[in-house]
Order: C-alpha cells, then sequence, then structure tokens
C-alpha cells in the first residue's frame, strides 16, 4: 500500500514543480526549466501514473462487459473537460501569456485528467484485444507503443525548435516531414492490424452483442464529436501529451469502428453460437450426470430431459432392445399412450436404418419421406422433423434414441454430429449403470463369502483342550474366502479326545455350508458312540439323507484315549494319517470309502479302523490334500516326501513350535505363489 | 496354472471322453457339462480316458459321482481307462476302485460293454 501512495505523490510533486514553474514564468515571464526539460518531467510523471494504471488493472476481475462499461465511463469523463475547454480557449503557446494563475491551474489539471483517462481508454481497449491472445497479439499491441514513443521523441524535436511546423499541421495526422509521415502511418497501422483482434465479440451472448452494439452506437460517434478537438487542447500545454493524444485518439477511432463492425457481421450467427455453447454445455452436464447416477431408469429420465436441450427437439423417447423386440425405455416432452398410437409399422422402417445402415437418421420433412410415410396417420402428435441414433457400446447396439421437433426442417445438419455424440454418452452411461448394478450385486456376493469365511473360521476350534500326556495343534488356511477343509478337536471326556480332519467335495458356499451342518452333526455322534467307524458310518448315513447327490466327504476321525495313549483311527477316503516315531514315518494306508458315495451298509464293509499304541515323542498328523498338493511359482508340488521329511526334521520340538516350524517351511517353499487348495492339519504330540 | 479340456469320440453306442489338464472346481462345469449332454442324448454307455488328466480335485471326482447313480439306474455305466498313477491314487484313496470299473486301457473298457 505504501507503494502505491509513493506512486501517486511523487508524480504530484513533480506536476507542483511544474506548475509552481507555469506560475512563476507566467508573472514574470522568466523561464525557470527549458521547455525540453519541462516536456520530460511532464512525460515522466505521466508514465507513473500510467504504470499505475496498469498495476491497477491487471488486479481487477476481468469482465468483459465490466470493461465496456468502463470505457464508455471514461468516454463521458473525457467530454466534460473537453467540454470546458471548448468554452474557454486557453491558447497561447509561445508565453501563456494572459492566463490568470486560477486559469493555469483549471489547465495543468485538466490536462493531467485528459491523459489519464486517454491512458484508462487504452489500457480497457488493451485488455479487449488480449482475449484470447496469440503470440502476435501481445507484439502488435507494442507496435503501437513503440511508434507512439517514436512519434513522441520525434515531436521532442519540434518543441526544442529544430524542425518549425504548424499546430494544426502537427496534431492533425500528416505535415510536412517525411519521417513524421511514416511514424504517424506506423501508428495507424498498427491501430488497424490491433483493430482485427475483436475475438471478445464471441464471448458474447446475443442479447449481451446487442446491448454492446447500441452502446458503441451511441459512445462511438459522441465521443468523434469531441476526441480530435483533444490534442488541440492538450499540445499547448505539454507538446509530448498531444502527441500522445493524437496516437490514442486515432487508435479508439480506427479499434471502434471495427469493433462495431465486428458486432454487426456477428450478429446474425449470434444464436448460433449460443447454441453450440449449450450443446456442449449439455454435453458436459450428461457426463457429469453419467458420473452420479447408477439407476439406469433415473439416467434415463435426465438424458432424455437434456437430449431435447440438445438438438432443441420438441419431445424425444428412447427405446432399450430387450429379447427380440424394443421396449420404451424412457420418453420426455410425449405421453406413453402418443408414442404407441403411432401405426404400428411406423417406426420399423427408422430403426432398422439406424440399427444396421446409419448410426445416426436426419429425416428434414417426415411427411415426405419414404421411410416415415406411416407417420402421416398419426394424429395424435405433430411431426415434423427427427433425429435417431443408434444407442451402441462397443460392438453391440443398446437401443434407439428419437427426437422430433413438430416442424419439418427442425434440425441443423449439424445436429446430427452432435445427437450421435450425444448417444454415444447415452449408451456408455446405460451400459456403466449396468455394470454397476452388477458389480453391486457382485459386491453384496464378496460380502456374503467374506460373511461365510469368517463363520466358517468360528466353526475352528478356538483354544486346544488340555490332554494329559500329550498336546495338540490344528492350523487352517483356506485358499479362496471359503473352501470345503474342516477340522475338530473335541474334547468328549476327561479321557478321551476325538480328532478329525475332513474335506467336502464341491466348491466355494456350498461347500462351506455342508462343511458347518457337518460339524454340527460329528459333535454330536462324538457324544454318542464310542468306536470311530460307528462314528463315520453315522456321518455317511447323514450325508446321504441330507447332501445333494454327487456330493461327498473325505474325512479321517480319530479317537486319543489318554490313559491308554491309545489312537483309534478310521480313514474314510481321506488321505492317511501320518505317524512319526523317533526313526521313521508310517502311513496309516487303511482301506475306506469316502463318504456320501456309497450306502452305509457298504462303506462300513469297506473300513478299516486301525489302533495304534503311542509312546512318548510320537506324532501323529492328520491333514488334507492342500498341504502335498500345493505347488509353488514354478510349479513345483510341495508333495508327500517333502511334508514327511520335514515332518521327521521337526519332530523333537514341541507340538506348537513344531506347527510354527512346519508352517515356516510351507510358506518359504510356496514364495508367496497364491494357494489353489485349502490347508488343513492337525499334530497330536505325546 | 495348466487348463482343461473335454474331446469327446462316439464308438458305435459308446462314448469316449477325453479328460485333459486340470480337473479341479473351475473346470469340473465344463466336464460336468459335457455328461449332461451325453445323458440328455441318451448315450450312456460311457468311457472315461483319463490318460492325460494331470490333476483332480474332490470337485471334480464329485462329477463322477454326480452322474454315476442316475446312469446306472438308466442301464449305462461310466468306466474309467487309462489313469496315472497319480490320478490312480487320488481315485483310491477315495475308494473309486470299489465304485467304478478301472481299466488298463481304452479298448478293454469299450470291449467290457460289447
Amino acid at each position: 500500500m505504501k507503494k502505491r501512495i509513493l506512486f501517486f505523490i511523487f508524480p504530484a510533486l513533480l506536476f507542483v514543480a511544474i506548475f509552481v514553474s507555469d506560475f512563476h514564468r507566467v508573472q514574470s515571464g522568466e523561464i525557470l526549466i527549458t521547455p525540453l526539460a519541462r516536456e520530460i518531467l511532464i512525460t515522466c510523471s505521466v508514465l507513473i501514473l500510467a504504470l499505475q494504471l496498469i498495476w491497477d488493472q491487471k488486479n481487477r476481475q476481468k469482465d468483459l462487459i465490466a470493461q465496456m462499461q468502463g470505457l464508455g465511463l471514461s468516454i463521458i469523463l473525457l467530454w466534460i473537460p473537453s467540454f470546458i475547454i471548448q468554452r474557454q480557449v486557453y491558447f497561447d503557446t509561445e508565453s501563456f501569456g494572459l492566463l490568470a494563475p486560477f486559469d493555469l491551474f483549471i489547465w495543468t489539471i485538466l490536462a493531467i485528467a485528459f491523459v489519464v483517462l486517454l491512458f484508462r481508454i487504452l489500457m480497457y481497449l488493451k485488455f479487449m484485444i488480449y482475449i484470447q491472445q496469440s503470440r502476435n497479439t501481445q507484439r502488435n499491441f507494442h507496435f503501437f507503443f513503440i511508434c507512439v514513443l517514436l512519434l513522441m521523441l520525434f515531436d521532442l524535436n519540434i518543441s526544442t525548435g529544430r524542425i518549425p511546423e504548424g499546430i494544426t499541421e502537427r496534431i492533425l495526422f500528416f505535415g510536412r516531414s517525411l519521417w513524421r509521415n511514416i511514424l504517424m502511418g506506423g501508428v495507424i497501422l498498427s491501430a488497424l492490424i490491433n483493430g482485427l483482434r475483436c475475438k471478445w465479440i464471441h464471448y458474447l451472448k446475443r442479447g449481451q452483442k446487442w446491448l454492446v452494439l447500441i452502446l458503441l452506437a451511441f459512445i462511438y460517434p459522441f465521443s468523434m464529436t469531441f476526441l480530435f478537438a483533444l490534442p488541440e487542447a492538450i499540445d499547448p500545454y505539454s507538446q509530448l501529451l498531444g502527441t500522445f493524444a493524437v496516437a490514442v485518439v486515432m487508435f479508439w477511432a480506427i479499434y471502434g469502428a471495427m469493433a462495431i463492425g465486428g458486432v454487426l457481421v456477428q450478429l446474425p450467427t449470434a444464436g448460433l453460437m449460443d447454441r453450440r455453447v449449450e450443446e456442449i454445455a449439455s454435453l458436459q452436464s450428461l457426463s457429469a450426470t453419467i458420473g452420479s447416477i447408477f439407476d439406469v431408469d433415473q439416467l434415463i429420465v435426465k438424458t432424455l430431459a437434456q437430449a431435447l436441450r440438445v438438438v432443441g427437439a420438441d419431445y424425444a423417447w428412447l427405446e432399450l432392445k430387450e429379447g427380440d423386440g424394443f421396449r420404451i425405455a424412457g420418453r420426455e416432452g410425449i405421453r406413453e399412450n402418443e408414442i404407441d398410437s403411432l401405426p404400428i409399422p411406423g417406426l420399423v422402417p427408422v430403426r432398422d436404418e439406424v440399427l444396421q445402415k446409419e448410426s445416426v437418421l436426419l429425416i428434414n420433412n417426415i411427411a415426405r419421406d419414404k421411410r416415415t410415410e406411416h407417420w402421416k396417420r398419426w394424429r395424435k402428435v405433430r411431426a415434423g422433423s427427427l433425429l435417431a441414433a443408434r444407442l451402441q457400446y462397443k460392438d453391440h447396439a443398446l437401443g434407439v434414441l428419437y427426437a422430433v421437433r413438430e416442424y419439418s426442417f427442425g434440425f441443423v445438419e449439424e445436429s446430427r454430429g452432435l445427437f450421435k455424440a450425444f448417444a454415444d454418452q447415452v449408451a456408455i452411461a446405460i451400459e456403466n449403470a449396468h455394470l454397476v448394478e452388477l458389480s453391486i450385486e457382485q459386491e453384496g456376493y464378496r460380502q456374503e463369502l467374506r460373511l461365510a469365511h469368517e463363520a466358517q473360521m468360528r466353526l475352528l476350534p478356538r483354544s486346544m483342550p488340555e490332554i494329559k500326556g500329550a498336546e495338540v495343534e490344528g492350523l487352517c488356511l483356506t485358499a479362496n474366502d471359503i473352501g470345503g477343509d474342516f477340522y475338530d478337536v473335541i474334547p468328549v471326556s476327561s479321557n478321551r479326545v476325538d480328532i478329525l480332519v475332513g474335506d467336502v467335495s464341491g466348491k466355494g458356499a456350498s461347500a462351506a455350508f455342508y462343511m458347518a451342518e457337518l460339524k454340527g452333526v460329528v459333535q454330536t455322534l462324538a457324544h454318542l458312540f464310542t468306536s470311530p467307524t460307528d462314528i463315520v458310518a453315522e456321518v455317511n448315513t447323514f450325508i446321504r439323507n441330507q447332501f445333494e447327490p454327487g456330493m461327498f466327504v473325505t474325512l479321517i476321525y480319530s479317537i486319543y484315549l489318554p490313559v491308554r495313549k491309545e489312537l483309534q483311527i478310521v480313514r474314510a477316503g481321506h488321505l492317511p494319517a501320518i505317524h512319526i516315531t523317533q526313526d521313521q514315518v508310517h502311513l496309516f494306508e487303511s482301506a475306506g470309502l469316502g463318504l456320501g458315495l456309497v450306502d452305509t451298509v457298504q462303506l462300513r464293509e469297506s473300513l478299516e479302523e486301525s489302533h495304534l499304541k503311542l509312546e512318548d515323542n510320537q506324532a501323529v498328523v492328520l491333514y488334507s490334500d492342500g498341504v502335498i498338493e500345493a505347488r509353488n511359482r514354478k510349479g513345483e508340488e510341495y508333495g508327500e516326501f517333502r511334508f514327511q521329511e520335514d515332518l521327521f526334521d521337526v519332530k523333537a520340538l514341541s507340538c506348537q513350535t513344531m506347527m510354527t516350524e512346519l508352517r515356516r517351511r510351507f510358506e518359504s517353499f510356496m514364495d508367496d505363489t497364491p494357494m489353489h487348495d485349502d490347508l488343513t492339519m492337525v499334530i497330536l504330540k505325546t | 496354472m495348466s487348463g482343461f479340456d473335454v474331446v469327446r469320440k462316439d464308438v458305435e453306442a459308446i462314448s469316449v471322453v477325453y479328460l485333459k489338464g486340470y480337473l479341479d472346481a473351475h473346470t469340473a462345469s465344463d466336464f460336468e457339462n459335457a455328461l449332461q449332454q451325453l445323458v440328455d442324448e441318451e448315450r450312456i454307455q460311457i468311457v472315461v480316458n483319463l490318460s492325460e488328466l494331470d490333476y483332480i480335485s474332490s470337485a471334480g471326482l464329485g462329477v463322477f459321482m454326480g452322474f454315476i447313480e442316475d446312469i446306472r439306474v438308466k442301464g449305462g455305466d461310466i468306466k474309467l481307462a487309462e489313469l496315472s498313477d497319480k490320478v490312480f491314487r487320488v481315485f483310491d484313496l477315495l475308494g473309486f476302485p470299489v465304485l467304478y470299473e478301472i481299466f488298463l486301457n481304452e479298448e478293454e473298457a469299450i470291449q467290457k460293454y460289447q
């Protein structure tokens, strides 16, 4: 802020100094400052003020209409001093003689006001010229300034008296000096070049163009009545400022005339321009709609309303393919029964053409076109011209969008491309909405799977029971969200723990739900029967009765009796249990069919129950095929042998660390390869 | 992951189905459709050739179980032929040899029908 005040104070002080000198000269005829120095001082102070104006304008909000108003206001403000000047003639170039001190004061003020206002006008014009500037715009405008500066320098020569020239000749355009005439020609040429920069007209709406035209039509002739007298009024005060005034007035005279011409030329097409803007705006708002609406019906309602705006139709409707036929999915500006009242073959030729040949069809005169001859009998609504576009997503057609005007030749040819672009957007929007609906469904499904997975994980035993003289540990990793593997450790009594691992055939959710059912059944049976064979046989009966045909379960069921240190084990189609002693690894490859494959009698015949005495520091491992069939990225299978080797390596560890170490080895083998099947394992360690 | 392929060959009244690759939860439906088509055509004397099958999961085994009873009630059968050791072990663990006739080669299985 302080800087700004300085910018005002400094030129003001200079002007005061000049005024004092002028005053002294008028009073005594003595010259305090040479005319050259005086001119330079005046020019400097005016330049500082001008800088202030430029700075001011840069910070102002760039609104075209506001700038135009500023321009008009400046011109009217200029008129006031020139009015005063015309009343009182202050002409006396040689000595300022006969001037009263008050008159001198007024004169100084007026001269400054003139120049400042002229500069303002120049700045407003600059703003207009710079709209949508190209690389040459600034150069052209600077060219004008350079011409003006050279002209002023040239005239500075005159003021020192070296080349005498008559005032009128010097001020008004061309004089006798060739160089000065060339410079003046430069000013006029640059004004003409800048006059071609009328891009701001494009930014005006139709109404605004009329307003600007009327404004210019008043202001311009009005300004011409007095502006050319201004330089003559300023010149006696300062020749340089006079020259500057000539240049600016010239510039305005040329630019103003060209602007009026520009607005006049563009007026007839003004409506079209507005329409274009409207079209683009509606395409944009459609894009916005696409992003925000995922309900197909709601989307169609919105897009149809916009279709009317885009091409300026009276009504529109949309047909979507449904099976082999078409269904009116939405309409705007017309009732459904009105569409239906169209004679039945009425739409078919149009629809066929749009779907099979042209992706967009314009019929200018419905009554005269072969394809729409049936429409003549469409009594309920007026129809003059038609636009129809295919809604196409990738290579399949979703439907057809129709827009109708009540009068023939209602659509311009350009609307065809626009309507096509619009239809493409609509097609994408509809397809998008479908996809979103689908993914919401899938999200729901995923959510279900996640819940099922959580439920399944809850089904696994949360803590391991205390067993006298033994430890037990379980692990279950699922490949997908849910799998068919399960294990359980059931403390039936203080002297009996049942340990089982099973796998329900099939995939995904259904296997998991059967597994959950099975778990409850096994828990109950464990308390009812004492032999693993009986329990497995009963499970088979349950599966035969309750599961869908083709589903089967592999199960390995064992009962551990801690007092006797005995393990009773039955294998029903499952991978054999592994028994690890101090010096060997042994598989329980007893016979036994999977559950659910045959009736219980036949199953019982196949089952082979084995009993095993466990000594201290031995382990039995029950596991699922996910363990040994897991493959890493290189395609290597973890495999039975690797698993047995690893088991033998870790046999001396405690049950829990054994499990941790086995898992670590398995995971380092898999090296982050996604698992393809569930992995389940239970270790009993004595 | 290797793919899975089902190819069918008709030999008079008998249809031979060749399975190739990985038969698991993802590919089971292909096999299911092939069997369903045979049942629809009432070609229920079926031999499944497993010589090129690399892997079978419980879901794949489930497909056999899903059809066998239906086919046997109608008087047909599914016979298995040319199992690799690995695939045979999976069938064996589950007890399939009790349920299905398994042959070393395809011709034997076809002859069994005739």
